[in-house]
């Protein structure tokens, strides 16, 4: 079986020193004040409410209303050409044959 | 207004139910406790020049999820979970923008990886100058992943987590850590094949 250069042990060893020396190096002694004047900035928290509740569970049920709604459509929508199609000679007839009704009418 | 030196004695549940009721000052005591914790996560997985925008943000985040804080799991871990989430977004928009910096491997890299692999590399370099070899092709490696399989090598194979951990602190299904894992392994093994197999046609 071929040796698996990632398996070595010396290898990984070398890499796990490697990978925790970067904890060493400082962040610096001021970024935990520049934290707190960015969370002072943004004010008290919302008080937790019955529409922050409402809000949050709107969001987490959006996608399933997306499906109901994209449900909903599919339902009303017609599938049927042939049905459409004699639809459509039946009003277009209804209605060619009133134009020439009244157009005797006119003319009469 | 309430102090910060009068909520360094009562637990991290109830400095968070002091933040909620409006007091922003008892947030920097959980700053304060939490502080090294999230710089240690951040140092380890995120360039050390946006570390301290990335450590910044997790508590940004810690602040503002506060609510969804039920208290039912321990703070520190809640924190953890955030700053290591916090790093994968970074690497996600990283690799998003294409800002990942690739680390230019150089013949020395290459010797020093098979003197390691080969068992031949004990005290014949500098304790820094390996440590700055072995640093240089680990990122190497690491900018040629994905964020998802940087992440699950970075917590599973350099820091030893089991796959249930990392599925926690993830947010994942632990089958998808164990594919993601298997699948980080084998690109990590492809990849330093490869340089050894460079080595040797120049050599």
């Amino acid at each position: 079986m071929k040796p698996r250069i990632f398996q070595n042990e010396a290898l990984r060893k070398r890499f796990r020193e490697a990978y925790f020396s970067r904890e060493k190096k400082s962040l610096g002694n001021h970024w935990q004040r520049r934290t707190m004047s960015r969370i002072r900035e943004m004010g008290p928290l919302p008080v937790s409410g019955f529409w922050l509740s409402f809000e949050s569970l709107a969001w987490r049920l959006a996608p399933v209303n997306v499906v109901l709604i994209l449900l909903f459509l599919l339902l009303n929508a017609t599938l049927a050409p042939d049905v459409d199609y004699l639809n459509f000679l039946a009003t277009d007839l209804e209605s060619s044959t009133l134009s020439e009704f009244l157009e005797m009418e006119g003319s009469g | 207004m309430e102090k910060q030196s009068d909520t360094l004695k009562i637990d991290d549940e109830e400095v968070v139910a002091r933040v909620l009721e409006g007091n922003v000052n008892a947030f920097e005591t959980l700053l304060h406790r939490h502080g090294d914790l999230v710089a240690r996560i951040v140092k380890r997985h995120v360039p050390l020049q946006d570390a301290e925008e990335v450590a910044q943000d997790v508590f940004v985040r810690t602040y503002e999820s506060l609510l969804s804080f039920k208290g039912k799991s321990v703070f520190r871990r809640w924190l953890s979970s955030i700053a290591v989430r916090t790093c994968y977004d970074y690497w996600r928009k990283a690799y998003r923008c294409r800002e990942v910096a690739l680390t230019q491997l150089t013949e020395r890299h290459r010797e020093w990886l098979e003197e390691v692999v080969s068992g031949e590399s004990e005290e014949t370099r500098r304790e820094s100058d390996a440590r700055k070899e072995a640093q240089d092709l680990l990122n190497w490696a690491l900018a040629k992943m994905s964020p998802e399989d940087r992440m699950v090598l970075e917590l599973i194979h350099m820091e030893g987590l089991s796959v249930k951990e990392v599925a926690e602190l993830l947010g994942w299904s632990p089958a998808n850590v164990k594919v993601r894992s298997f699948r980080a392994r084998k690109k990590m093994e492809k990849l330093l094949t490869g340089q050894m197999r460079d080595k040797r046609r120049v050599a």
